[in-house]
């Protein structure tokens, strides 16, 4: 089965891993970072992202560049369920990793945003020079070559969001949760 | 400024440097400041948590001819009168203390936190505050 | 009859200010009332600060305006430098004044081309970028680092300063370049249609409202704190003060201020070349405890006045420290200056007060 597949997979996975879109957000120091990777002296639209679309319903791309607070949180997790299937995250900067400088004493930052979504490549520095925000593109490249048709749903359930249950937040299956509150819980019908 | 003109209208004040200390009446002395001298605008209004007195807020004045700064500083414990009638840029600065503090300013309409989700518990900056948010579990779950 | 319509330019928007939120209220495509929302960047420095020590707190202060990162690291040296009453030799304020001037430029190069691309021109993102790479790459060949510098200590500079050709290099090239810009920006009809006559600030509104900086400075108001800064004792220059109230005069004053500041680091490197070696007292930094009382610093951040209070009661760590900064007030002008507008010109103006969002929400 795998040898008739081959051909449509080199295709496919070819197409998608040398457009990949991204999409504008940027919240703090690493948002420069991003931005001179854009501009002229580094240049990423030779590796494929030759815009940056604004809305999330047509970029399939989220590269998370900046700390992330308990307040932004329930925005974060909307725009990753706004985005079409096939999705990919980049975790740019050490406050997206773990916490970063504020990991020991902060009250209201995040200890990596891979508590909310999940993440495909993890980008640590304080903020990562634009040669590495490339190098972690390449590698992201890499990644997608290697996928295939038949293992498809095995990437649909290793990208679905599973929070943690003790925190009062949510659940399991198709259902998703969109707004982050101590005492209610609103719940929307899932897309599987 | 006139300061025996001052002192003898309100008789419980101190001044030491440039810096006034008052126990009760803020709205009028800050009046009567600005009719004697043109202080032009209030560059910040800054909060300590002092214990078991209250609050201590002060008040940072500034002349642009003259280049003169004053600071007027007064503890309060629960709530106390707005100056957003006079000054304009204090609604930014109660509504932040308000947030991470806890004191409530009579007279200002806008009054809601600043920093801190809507359904926040507690007031951060305070000395006795514990982390008892439900969110803040988060950080030692793994991931 | 007509209802009014609720829009919500939300948090993730394509522009480069950050996570500013503002509830529109609008009929038609005029705009009737605005509340601006923060809070998304809330990272809690102020907190922070009362569990370290002075030495563990100054390399996180550059991460409050990641654009301007020397100002504030000298806020902090300045700071306990007051307290224990420490002069700084003539060398090492050389080398501090030439290092904030830098600075200055490259932050204002990149709101140059961050406003046209708000406004819809694409093109001068690209030219400011290329200039400011420059001033990065000196950067970094002097302190290891091209954002977050963390070379000013209590006392003084890590090491000696080096590589003076680069910086006469900068300034050899960037006044033709400045000059290419102006001739495609500042008398295009297009964007005189879009920023002349919108977005008027009267002096005494920006009085009452506790503006300063720039933004003060384009309406006619003479206040430039630089002129009684200790630091800048025996420095020639003159402040940029204009008539014009609206958004293009803020425009202008700011490629005005980048000129006087060329003119400022050339007298620091004229100093420079001649000085011998660096001869400093730096003050030791482990159990550091500053006496009892209340200290100030303010200086000229390229935003506004930027303000650090400490209030120490003898330990070695600070019982309070508060900072006040420049756009924080700006966000709250913003209530005001936008009422009645179209919805078009409230990007504009918005985009022409210089509002950077990690310096609202500490």
């Amino acid at each position: 089965m795998n040898i008739i597949i081959s051909s449509i997979d080199y295709i496919l996975n070819w197409s998608r891993a040398n457009s990949l879109w991204p999409l504008t957000f940027a919240t703090s120091c690493c948002g420069i970072e991003m931005m001179q990777t854009v501009a002229s002296d580094n240049d990423i639209a030779r590796f494929g992202s030759e815009v940056f679309r604004g809305s999330p319903r047509q970029a399939d791309l989220l590269i998370c560049a900046g700390t992330i607070t308990h307040k932004m949180a329930p925005i974060l997790l909307r725009l990753y369920q706004q985005m079409p299937e096939p999705k990919y995250v980049i975790a740019m900067g050490a406050c997206t990793c773990g916490g970063g400088m504020f990991a020991e004493t902060s009250y209201s930052v995040i200890r990596g945003i891979d508590k909310i979504i999940p993440v495909d490549i993890y980008l640590p520095m304080c903020p990562p020079r634009p040669e590495a925000l490339l190098d972690a593109i390449r590698k992201l490249q890499g990644k997608i070559k290697k996928e295939s048709v038949l293992t498809r749903k095995d990437f649909v359930n290793s990208h679905k969001i599973k929070l943690k249950e003790e925190c009062g937040l949510l659940v399991d299956g198709d259902i998703y949760i969109t707004q982050l509150g101590v005492n209610t819980l609103q719940t929307e019908a899932g897309e599987s | 400024m006139n300061w025996s003109e001052f002192e003898r209208i309100f008789n419980d004040c101190e001044l030491v440097g440039n810096k006034i200390v008052i126990q009760s009446n803020l709205l009028g002395v800050i009046e009567f400041v600005l009719k004697e001298y043109p202080y032009d605008m209030l560059k910040e209004i800054i909060a300590t948590d002092k214990g078991d007195e209250g609050v201590e807020l002060t008040y940072h004045l500034y002349s642009v001819d003259d280049e003169e700064d004053l600071f007027i500083s007064i503890t309060v414990k629960d709530e106390i009168e707005s100056v957003t009638g006079i000054f304009k840029s204090a609604e930014a600065d109660e509504n932040e203390i308000y947030d991470l503090f806890g004191i409530k300013f009579i007279g200002n309409e806008n009054l809601k936190r600043l920093y801190m989700p809507e359904d926040w518990e507690g007031h951060p900056l305070r000395k006795d505050y514990k982390e008892d948010d439900k969110r803040l579990e988060w950080n030692d779950k793994q991931s | 009859m007509t209802s009014s319509l609720r829009l919500n330019l939300g948090p993730q928007h394509p522009s480069t200010h950050g996570v500013l939120r503002l509830l529109l209220e609008l009929d038609g495509e005029k705009i009737l009332s605005c509340e601006p929302e923060v809070g998304y960047l809330h990272r809690g420095m102020e907190k922070m600060a009362e569990k370290m020590s002075y030495i563990q707190y100054l390399p996180l202060v550059d991460r409050i305006d990641y654009l301007a990162g020397f100002f504030y690291s000298e806020l902090l040296c300045g700071v306990v430098e007051n307290a224990l009453e420490v002069e700084l030799p003539d060398k090492v304020r050389a080398i501090r004044v030439m290092l904030l001037e830098l600075n200055r430029i490259s932050s204002h190069l990149l709101w140059i081309g961050a406003f046209l691309m708000d406004l819809g021109a694409v093109s001068p993102f690209f030219y400011a970028f290329r200039e400011r790479e420059m001033i990065l790459r000196y950067f970094e060949k002097l302190t290891g680092q091209r954002m977050m510098y963390n070379y000013f200590v209590f006392g003084g500079v890590r090491k000696d300063i080096e590589y003076l050709e680069d910086v006469e290099e900068i300034l050899s090239i960037l006044p033709e370049k400045l000059d290419d810009y102006e001739k495609i920006i500042t008398e295009n009809p297009i964007f005189l249609m879009r920023t002349k006559g919108k977005g008027i600030l009267e002096p005494k509104t920006a009085l009452n409202y506790a503006i300063t900086g720039v933004n003060l400075r384009a309406s006619g108001v003479d206040y430039d704190y630089r002129h009684s800064d200790p630091l800048y004792k025996g420095f020639d220059f003159r402040a940029v003060v204009m008539d014009g109230k609206d958004s293009w005069t803020r425009y202008k004053a700011r490629v005005l201020e980048i000129k006087e500041s060329m003119n400022i680091i050339h007298q620091a490197l004229v100093y420079l070349k001649e000085a011998g070696k660096l001869e400093q007292k730096l003050i030791n930094p482990l159990n550091l405890k500053l006496p009892e009382g209340d200290y100030i610093r303010e200086i000229e951040a390229p935003r506004g006045l930027a303000c650090c209070y400490v209030k120490s009661t003898g330990e070695d760590k600070p019982y309070r420290l508060k900072w006040r900064t420049g756009s924080y007030y700006s966000v709250n002008l913003l209530r005001e200056l936008l009422k009645g507008e179209y919805l078009n010109d409230a990007i504009a103006i918005a985009g022409s007060l210089d509002i950077i969002l990690p310096e609202v929400d500490k």
